[in-house]
């Protein structure tokens, strides 16, 4: 008896029912309370063996989301919740930016780089200085010399760490996603330029732009030019950049 | 019941959506961060109530019968506020306590049903847990191997067994010392 409900429930849980054996199904349900029960109990035995499946997976992205939303702030007024960075750094950044721009419009322009490849023509990065923050940290000068010096293993090794210490940087961050990204760490660096992309960094513009680059070299152009063309005009360089690309594209 | 259009961040959390997941936490957290903190909780408290909450939705949206009918912002909030009340209840005067536990069910409200069943789903979900890591390995390979979809065949290849048949009986064998192992 209780084996036959057994196949009953999974039939019915599977889809595999007609019509007039779901409404008796049903009424069943509202009927017999140990049916009922039986019922409940079953299905949240497959609630289970599907969680067992995905749920690790699920807890670490809400883990690496959660950092970017939970941010201690130093000296906070009460109760007042800032989820990503805001405007206090933004002047040294955009004196950052400004340096790094004309270093971009430079490589832009001169690239030496013609490759059939249209990642390689156009994933051309920026060199990060990150020692003018803490100096004498080893891990810093490791990250910032080995990221200039294209060398992305090690790049990528200490920047993981130097974030760790640095969540709320988004320059690292940066620096981090490229660096996964040229270490073929494509889903890594997605996650990673999904979270610069949603939030309002300075940097927000480049998060777009490398997720374009993400899925150009991953071959999904489709995706690729969705985020080429929410790169905003404001954004000069990137702008042009995104352009060109998109006519390549075609 | 129609669900109401919130009940897209149930699937976004069964198929994890980042777009959408990342979404949840800028609406909603900042309103959960602020009370925890007004109750005596730190910025990491929240953020990880916030992901069990998260986790109890979770449950119910592999639930095929559960269908989100109400906005998902108020419910979110009060499963955060539960948590946080059972958290302190156990380091905390019951005085503080009874103060909280005002807050906790409000049967007026249209969400109460809702809850009771995810905070049920929870419990049941933890009591299966103890269950399974009782149950021999091989019981939860087969188990595992079933609900991926792996075919009775190729079961029988990869875990030795004679044919679909003795998978079969295997299977309904461990189902039951499951079911058991809860019970018990």
């Amino acid at each position: 008896m209780e084996k036959d409900n057994y196949i009953l429930i999974e039939k019915y849980l599977n889809g595999e029912l007609n019509e007039e054996e779901v409404k008796d199904f049903k009424s069943r349900l509202k009927e017999d309370a140990t049916f009922s029960e039986e019922y409940t109990l079953q299905k949240s035995m497959n609630i289970f063996l599907e969680k067992d499946r995905n749920q690790p997976e699920l807890e670490s992205k809400l883990q690496s989301i959660g950092k970017d939303f939970f941010v201690e702030e130093k000296n906070e007024e009460e109760d007042k919740v800032i989820p990503i960075n805001r405007n206090k750094n933004r002047n040294r950044w955009l004196m950052g930016l400004i340096a790094t721009v004309a270093i971009a419009a430079i490589l832009v322009m001169f690239n030496p780089f013609q490759s059939q490849d249209l990642y390689q023509q156009y994933a051309s990065h920026q060199p990060i200085s990150l020692t003018e923050k803490s100096t004498g940290n080893n891990t810093a000068t490791k990250a910032e010399t080995a990221f200039n010096q294209k060398d992305y293993a090690v790049a990528f090794e200490n920047l993981t760490i130097y974030f760790q210490e640095n969540p709320q940087d988004p320059k690292v961050q940066l620096a981090l996603g490229i660096s996964a990204l040229e270490i073929g760490k494509t889903e890594e660096a997605i996650s990673i330029f999904e979270v610069i992309d949603w939030g309002n960094s300075a940097l927000k513009n480049y998060g777009t732009w490398y997720l374009a680059l993400s899925y150009l070299k991953k071959k999904d152009f489709e995706k690729a030019k969705i985020y080429l063309n929410q790169v905003p005009e404001s954004e000069k360089v990137l702008f042009e950049k995104a352009q060109s690309l998109l006519k390549d594209l075609k | 019941m129609n669900a109401h259009e919130d009940h897209q961040y149930l699937i976004a959390l069964r198929k994890g959506d980042n777009l959408l997941l990342k979404e949840l936490y800028s609406k909603f957290s900042p309103q959960v961060v602020s009370w925890v903190k007004k109750n005596n909780g730190s910025m990491s408290d929240a953020k990880d109530i916030f992901q069990e909450a998260l986790i109890a939705l979770y449950n119910k949206a592999c639930d095929p019968d559960f269908v989100l009918s109400y906005p998902i912002g108020g419910l979110i909030f009060q499963i955060c506020k539960n948590k946080w009340i059972d958290q302190i209840r156990k380091k905390t005067k019951e005085s503080e306590v009874r103060i909280l536990e005002k807050e906790r069910y409000n049967s007026e409200q249209p969400t109460a049903s809702a809850i009771e069943q995810i905070e049920e789903e929870e419990i049941r979900q933890n009591n299966l847990n103890a269950a399974f890591e009782k149950l021999s390995e091989l019981c939860q390979k087969l188990l595992r191997a079933v609900s991926e979809g792996i075919s009775s065949k190729d079961i029988a290849v990869q875990l030795a067994m004679n044919d679909v048949n003795t998978v079969y009986r295997r299977k309904n064998a461990c189902v039951e010392r499951w079911k058991n192992l809860y019970h018990s």
